[in-house]
């Protein structure tokens, strides 16, 4: 795909395509999954997007650091459940900080 | 390698390099897959190898399981017409899973000691892979092993200890004891 622009005749070759393909197949498979998968997959499919984000040129430091921190951490989920549950909140802390910090920056402060 | 070697070495690889598997390679893992056991000698298996890379990007577009870049893809099959008529509806639904693990234990294993890593992954579209390839009623997908140099080994997880999940069992020898 070229840098965030989708061609309507290839659009089966796009990196939209095959993240929408990635959340259908894990709708549909998450049924019989284990239910941890379904978190699994939904943090796997954050760091999915943001590596779109990163090809088409609009990723800032935040979401790759975001992203490095999914890969680094995701595949806990099938060998330690309490460290992968610490490393979604920890995640969830880094984007609460992440909204805090930009409050000033909004309002002109 | 020895076989204990091989058992206790191998890995889930979810991160390889980007290097292709010699076809000789390939076919030596395939014919370790057909030298495994079948109830009744059914072999009621059937097995896709893929090795294109578009053809791995089409795979994995319908695979949240797999990880990384594999060189290649085995599809795993069973063949539930054949197993029916070997072993009945028992072959069918329960013998023919069997089978298709022990075969894939052996491309795991045959993988490893040729220093190729594996990961066996059911995380993937059954139905997206059967229009893919255009496979009859009775081919059914049960399984992806993705085969690749290994980028990265994990360490193991822990292992239940033998204690927890072997059960003894001998009469003549607790009587005597």
């Amino acid at each position: 795909m070229s840098a965030g622009i989708i061609d309507k005749d290839q659009l089966g070759s796009s990196d939209f395509f095959t993240l929408l393909a990635f959340l259908v197949t894990s709708a549909r498979n998450c049924v019989e999954e284990p239910k941890l998968y379904g978190t699994f997959r939904l943090v796997d499919g954050a760091s999915r997007l943001i590596e779109i984000l990163e090809r088409a040129g609009v990723a800032d430091e935040f979401v790759l650091d975001t992203r490095k921190k999914i890969e680094d951490n995701k595949y806990s989920v099938m060998s330690d459940k309490d460290e992968f549950i610490k490393f979604l909140d920890n995640l969830i802390l880094d984007f609460a900080d992440k909204l805090k910090s930009e409050r000033g920056v909004k309002h002109g402060r | 390698m020895k076989t204990f070697d091989a058992i206790k070495g191998r890995r889930s690889i979810r991160s390889y390099k980007d290097r292709k598997i010699p076809r000789e390679q390939l076919e030596k893992i395939m014919d370790a897959a057909i030298w495994s056991p079948s109830a009744s000698n059914a072999q009621a298996w059937k097995f896709i190898v893929v090795e294109g890379d578009d053809d791995i990007r089409e795979i994995k577009t319908f695979s949240p399981g797999i990880f990384g870049n594999p060189a290649a893809i085995i599809i795993i099959c069973r063949d539930l017409k054949r197993a029916y008529e070997v072993c009945g509806k028992l072959g069918r639904d329960i013998l023919s899973l069997m089978d298709i693990s022990m075969a894939s234990q052996n491309i795991m294993l045959a993988g490893h000691a040729l220093g190729i890593g594996s990961c066996a992954v059911r995380s993937f579209g059954i139905s997206a892979i059967k229009r893919l390839y255009d496979m009859p009623e009775h081919i059914s997908p049960e399984l992806l092993i993705t085969l690749g140099y290994p980028e990265k080994i994990t360490t193991p997880p822990k292992r239940r200890g033998i204690k927890e999940v072997v059960r003894w069992h001998n009469r003549q020898r607790s009587t005597r004891e």
